[in-house]
């Protein structure tokens, strides 16, 4: 799998969906056999925002202003960091490049 | 006492939406248990987080771990609901989510919070062809009733309840199918459709009344809440719904007990005024509204008997001269002698052992090709004690040999619900031990042990007695023996006996011990 860029498009997955249970953010994959707690992604507070941000198909890049936007953080930093969770989102297929649902 | 205070709690946690104090002598354990059974967890958690009591503080951490296992499995569940959905639509039949699957993804915060032990599917037409559909997608039979038919997922996500009618006696309360399906409208999540909000209560309504006699779990009075609160229900359809479907009755008496129990707000047009009859049976119980909630004994029948007021005769027939003999044969004489011949064998106290001929057995999964893994089926014994407060009879396939030879390996026994026929010793019950669930002798019960004592249960070829249970531990108790109709399932005489000489073996056991110390 190639790594993602900033200037592709990304959304979430059909068969992933996000809950904020009390102090947690969960993303929970739909098409498990039954209860199976081990694919259960929990999100830390960035990631989770970066995740409520792909309610509809978006660019690396418009995450990262959004990200920089929301938190003090350098564009720089930021930039590594939506790549590095894009990756691991793509990794379990929590998102997709658009046109891929 | 505590069970009670437990309830109690959880009654006002769920009316308020704010935890209570906690009540002297109440273990916040026991709290966690009944939040458990009461499907109440997620919304005990949710308060606790929020207003973090001392008392609290211990039950955070299994409380959020269940949690998350909830949201899988109601996830799962729903989503099972979506394929049921699907393939009933790729045979060209119309079908809608009843209860929980529509609540859970409507009118509560997250899933988790509306925790259910299987999803129902109401099938709008052509009811043999959406039973093909299942079955040919692989679907296996677990046990089946008038109104439904329950069927285990091949993926191993749940159980489903498909519906050719909302609760038991169809035709009772008039279905209308074209209806239902132009008020519906399309799901918030993985379902395609949902009901309308009045139809979903409706639903609701005869589903509380007319199915469990208005005894429910916390949960399942707090739906009808959140529906009224979250959703905008047109109270003037809803009653031209309910009038047209015969429910007034049901409607208004659930709308009673849910405000009784979780101050469910009654629009001002659905205080419908009841039937001298039925208002006074209701009126003690909404006085002590605990008497709404489950475990009480379910008044079904009298229920039934108070909210058909006028259409009495009806009830039988429809009760009696269900929609198709065991055989499948749907012709109205064969219908009528079997009803017949069923009203003789209750009228005798016997019971009908032709409920269930061609289910296939609960726990009796269809053969495995070679390498391939069982199928999981999730909260066996929760699915059990749904089965058995629905079902008159459930079907169970014997494995042991303890209980030889009044049960033989491998023989199919029907099991009777323990809040519909209360064990008493003698009886073979089905109970939860500590390494699962066996069907042993009740030797020490009711009528000689208090119901809240502690009960003793052993193996007829067992040597000494099971460890004490307590009441709620018992889930059913044997009725009848397939194939062997003059098989009596209960020997008061053989359980004292059995109690007797497993007393004398344990006095010899400790003899022994005594001699063995030097």
């Amino acid at each position: 799998m190639s790594r993602p860029r900033l200037d592709e498009v990304f959304s979430r997955s059909p068969r992933m969906v996000g809950r904020r249970i009390g102090d947690e953010y969960v993303l929970v994959p739909l098409a498990g056999r039954g209860a199976d707690l081990d694919s259960i992604l929990n999100l830390n507070r960035v990631a989770a925002f970066v995740w409520e941000q792909l309610d509809g198909p978006r660019t690396g890049t418009a995450l990262v202003d959004a990200l920089v936007g929301r938190f003090e953080v350098e564009r720089e930093r930021a930039e590594a960091d939506i790549l590095e969770l894009l990756e691991t989102l793509l990794a379990v297929k929590a998102v997709v490049p658009a046109g891929e649902r | 006492m505590v069970e009670s205070k437990t309830r109690g709690f959880l009654r006002e946690l769920a009316a308020s939406g704010a935890l209570p104090s906690l009540p002297d002598g109440l273990a916040a354990s026991a709290l966690a248990e009944a939040a458990r059974e009461q499907g109440m967890s997620g919304l005990l958690l949710a308060a606790a987080e929020r207003e973090r009591p001392g008392w609290a503080e211990p039950l955070l951490g299994p409380l959020g771990a269940e949690r998350r296992l909830l949201l899988v499995r109601t996830l799962a569940q729903i989503g099972l609901a979506a394929r049921v959905l699907r393939i009933l639509g790729s045979c060209g039949v119309r079908g809608l989510p009843l209860k929980g699957a529509v609540l859970a993804e409507t009118v509560y915060d997250v899933e988790s919070d509306r925790p259910m032990s299987d999803v129902d599917i109401l099938a709008l037409e052509r009811f043999k062809e959406a039973l093909a559909a299942l079955r040919d997608a692989g679907f296996a039979d677990v046990t089946r009733g008038d109104h439904a038919w329950v069927f285990r997922d091949p993926e191993g996500a749940g159980i489903v309840e498909l519906h050719r009618s909302v609760v038991s006696a169809p035709g009772l309360f008039r279905l209308d199918p074209e209806g239902l399906w132009a008020r519906s409208r399309a799901g918030r999540g993985q379902l395609p459709r949902r009901p309308s909000p009045e139809d979903l209560l409706l639903q609701l309504a005869l589903h509380a009344a007319f199915q469990h006699g208005l005894v429910l779990s916390l949960v399942q009075w707090l739906d009808f809440r959140r529906l009224l609160e979250r959703e905008p229900v047109d109270a003037g359809q809803l009653l031209a719904l309910a009038v047209a479907a015969r429910a007034e009755a049901p409607l208004a008496a659930a709308l009673l007990a849910a405000e009784a129990v979780v101050e469910a707000p009654i629009p001002g047009p659905l205080r419908l005024s009841l039937a001298r009859g039925l208002r006074r049976w209701l009126a003690p119980r909404l006085a002590f509204p605990l008497a709404f909630v489950a475990p009480a004994d379910p008044p079904v029948v009298r229920a039934r008997w108070a909210l058909l007021s006028g259409r009495r005769t009806e009830l039988l027939w429809r009760t009696l001269v269900q929609p198709e003999t065991p055989d499948g044969d749907e012709r109205l004489p064969a219908r009528m002698a079997f009803a017949f011949w069923r009203a003789l064998r209750l009228a005798r106290g016997e019971r009908s052992v032709l409920v269930l001929p061609s289910a296939h057995d609960l726990g009796d999964p269809p053969p495995l090709a070679p390498g391939t893994a069982p199928p999981e089926v999730p909260f066996g014994e929760e699915l059990l004690r749904d089965c058995l407060g629905s079902f008159p009879h459930v079907r169970l396939t014997v494995t042991g040999r303890c209980m030889e030879p009044a049960l033989r390996h491998g023989e199919k026994v029907h099991l009777v619900g323990a809040a519909r026929r209360p064990p008493r010793v003698g009886d073979i019950v089905l109970a939860r031990q500590k390494d699962g669930l066996r069907l042993h002798r009740l030797v020490w019960g009711p009528p000689l042990a208090r119901a809240r004592g502690a009960w003793r249960t052993r193996a007829d070829r067992g040597l000494l007695l099971d460890p004490p249970l307590a009441a709620a531990d018992v889930l059913a108790s044997v009725d009848a023996v397939e194939g062997r109709p003059g098989a009596r399932a209960r020997r008061t005489g053989r359980a004292l006996l059995s109690l007797a000489t497993a007393f004398a073996a344990r006095l010899r056991l400790g003899a022994t011990r005594v001699e063995a110390v030097p």
